[in-house]
């Protein structure tokens, strides 16, 4: 047989029908494959998705936290005591310093509320999904 | 719950998705499988290990010649690993039901028989080179591309498979 006789006969060999029991098969073996799989691979996914929610809970719930604490109150440093008056000579000036009062600080404008977003990829590129919290 | 309903109809689009690769390709795989191994079992073996691992891969490919160079090159891994743990095929690979036709059909099957006869005794690599080449009709870039070597290598492989053929049909006497 010559090499161009050869590839004829693998030229017709492409154009073979699949036995259909065998195409059956196949398909039937996968679906079962799949669907006997696919109760774990939904519990999986249900498992990271509240997984996720949670830590997106606490992340939201912590800064609010530190909003509530208490403003950070000024210090009032008491006034020097002024040194026991001696008596002074006579002919010198009687000069009192006032006392230095610190003005009380205001508290400060709490930071604008962030907003939290939690992209999750799934196996098809054109599905993402988006979680955002305030 | 939306969030949840979201999942649902997320994994149901992939499902319908996928159940279209499989509807389109199976029929290529079981082909190329089969002209690979030499049987039918052991193909319909390798097509579903190959959607198996689709599922699990996803479906995620820049485009549909990315897919489909993944699919073949997978099926083709597995042909060759299932290869070289089978004992080389010695009886007479299956074919399809031989229709009582005209003599000359008769022939051109008997003909088909003996080259796929001579084609199982071909190493496993080389075999997967011609499939690919000269019944698949792909591209030698392409078959170079889907077993991971060169260009000049696969021309050598199907060079070296084509004189081998030649000879093991010359000493069955077709």
């Amino acid at each position: 047989m010559r090499e161009d006789e050869i590839r004829d006969l693998f030229r017709e060999m492409r154009d073979e029908p699949v036995p259909l029991e065998s195409l059956v098969r196949v398909r039937m073996r996968v679906e079962d494959r799949i669907l006997r799989r696919a109760p774990w691979k939904f519990a999986a996914m249900i498992g990271a998705f509240a997984a996720l929610a949670i830590a997106a809970f606490v992340m939201q719930v912590r800064p609010a936290a530190r909003k509530t604490a208490s403003p950070p109150v000024a210090m009032h440093q008491p006034a020097p005591t002024p040194p026991p008056e001696e008596a002074l000579p006579d002919g010198l000036p009687l000069t009192i310093r006032p006392a230095i009062v610190r003005k009380a600080l205001k508290p400060r404008p709490a930071p604008p509320a962030q907003s939290i977003s939690i992209r999750i990829e799934t196996p098809d590129p054109d599905v993402v999904i988006l979680l955002v919290g305030e | 719950m939306q969030a949840t309903a979201l999942m649902f109809e997320i994994s149901r689009v992939a499902e319908d998705a996928f159940g279209r690769v499989v509807r389109e390709r199976e029929a290529q795989l079981l082909r190329v499988a089969y002209r690979i191994l030499g049987n039918w079992a052991d193909a319909e073996d390798v097509a579903q290990e190959v959607f198996l691992r689709l599922h699990r891969h996803g479906l995620g490919f820049a485009h549909e010649a990315s897919l489909s160079s993944w699919l073949y090159r997978v099926t083709v891994n597995l042909c060759v690993d299932r290869s070289r743990r089978v004992r080389p095929v010695n009886e007479l690979p299956e074919l399809r039901e031989a229709r009582p036709s005209a003599e000359a059909d008769l022939l051109r099957d008997e003909q088909k028989r003996r080259l796929m006869l001579a084609l199982a005794k071909l190493p496993p690599k080389e075999r997967a080179a011609v499939v690919l080449r000269e019944i698949e009709g792909l591209s030698t870039a392409e078959v170079a591309e889907i077993l991971g070597s060169t260009e000049v290598t696969v021309r050598t492989q199907i060079h070296r498979a084509m004189t081998r053929l030649r000879e093991l049909l010359k000493k069955e006497g077709a």
